[in-house]
């Protein structure tokens, strides 16, 4: 059973994954957006800025995954549950 | 108790939704619409020249031209692609190219500029400037009458080459990226960013040669008593080869590298890295730089 101070501190960090993504976010659409204009103001074909969008967007959503989707613990959690039950069988 | 959501709490899936979109977006038109290669397995090939290279689906035309006229001035500009310039018996100018776009309708949106203007003869390749402005390479190979005393070749992304020039021709060859091999020249002057310089100079009244990221290799056959050397390289040795009367005010520095002089020098300074002296009477300046990389002065 988790203390008082571990669900506060587990809280804190949920807090600030949840704002480092959104302030990587961010930054993402200023850069993206730079490279778009730079991209249609100089050469208004091929479309290059779309590579670093790519690569950079698997990345950001990498991180909205660890930050919204899964917020860390659950599996550990579980796993150590079943450890626990393993050696509570064996004794 | 129900908790009430914050900004961060609303924003953040909607950003996360965005990226993903976004993300998918970038992967379907770099993969789909405009991709590298469309379905078939890319395959590169190169012309007979070698080392320029085509997609499959790439489009590339042949033309031949032949321009009349007496001309003492060549000059020649491109973006993407060889400029290879050689001297013939004939008393007139040939242009071959090959132009390559991504489809046959990019190939027909730029074009090739001959344009004689007096004693100048000028070539360039010229792209319109629209929204999805097409994007095309060319590749010159050009033979030129013994007429032409001055060659301006400058290139983005390509090397130059000049072969079976006569003498006395002088020349200004600059490319961001490529090498550059002229066999002979009198006065001249080459720069390259990345890529190596190689060159024969013949009773030059100046030599200029500057590589930021590639070597120097030079012969030079005899040089103007009123003329200058200077040659620099940020990162490649410099390896020169001077005929014997050589008379010169020797300066040759390396960062970070030897040097090595076969002419019977009266020093002035001498480092492991430095050697300043008098080769002769020392009329002609001759400075050589490099930061990383020997130099070599032979005979």
């Amino acid at each position: 059973m988790a203390t008082k101070e571990e669900k506060i501190e587990r809280a804190r960090k949920i807090a600030m994954k949840k704002m480092d993504f959104i302030r990587h976010f961010l930054i993402y659409v200023v850069v993206m957006v730079v490279l778009a204009i730079i991209n249609n103001t100089t050469w208004a074909g091929y479309q290059w800025w779309l590579w670093p969008a790519l690569g950079w967007g698997i990345g950001i959503v990498a991180h909205f995954l660890s930050a919204f989707i899964y917020q860390g613990g659950s599996l550990e959690k579980r796993l150590v549950q079943r450890e626990l039950e393993k050696m509570q069988d064996e004794d | 108790m129900r908790t009430r959501r914050t900004w961060v709490d609303i924003l953040g899936p909607v950003f996360g939704i965005l990226a993903a979109a976004l993300t998918v977006y970038a992967l379907v038109y770099l993969l789909w619409i405009e991709p590298f290669y469309r379905g078939e397995s890319y395959r590169a090939f190169s012309n007979e020249r070698g080392g320029f290279f085509l997609g499959a689906d790439w489009e590339s035309r042949e033309v031949t031209e032949t321009v009349e006229g007496t001309f003492s001035k060549l000059e020649i500009k491109n973006i993407a692609g060889p400029i290879i310039v050689e001297g013939w018996s004939q008393d007139f100018v040939q242009v071959h190219y090959i132009k390559q776009a991504r489809s046959s309708k990019y190939l027909e949106d730029f074009e090739i500029e001959i344009e004689p203007r007096g004693n100048l003869l000028s070539i360039r390749p010229l792209y319109r400037k629209i929204p999805g402005s097409p994007f095309g390479s060319v590749s010159f190979d050009l033979k030129i009458p013994s007429s032409v005393e001055e060659i301006r070749a400058n290139n983005i992304s390509g090397r130059i080459e000049l072969a079976d020039i006569g003498s006395g021709v002088d020349q200004v060859l600059e490319t961001v990226s490529g090498r550059i091999e002229t066999e002979r020249s009198a006065s001249l002057r080459a720069k390259s960013i990345s890529g190596s310089i190689e060159f024969v100079s013949e009773g030059g009244r100046k030599l200029d040669i500057s590589s930021t990221s590639g070597r120097v290799q030079g012969q030079i056959l005899s040089l103007d008593p009123s003329g200058s050397v200077e040659i620099g390289t940020i990162s490649g040795g410099v390896d020169l080869e001077a005929f014997s009367g050589l008379d010169a005010a020797l300066k040759l520095q390396s960062v970070s590298g030897s040097i090595s002089c076969d002419f019977p020098v009266q020093i002035m300074e001498q480092k492991r890295n430095k050697l300043e002296g008098i080769i002769g009477n020392g009329s002609v300046p001759f400075e050589v730089r490099t930061v990383s990389g020997a130099i070599t002065l032979s005979q």
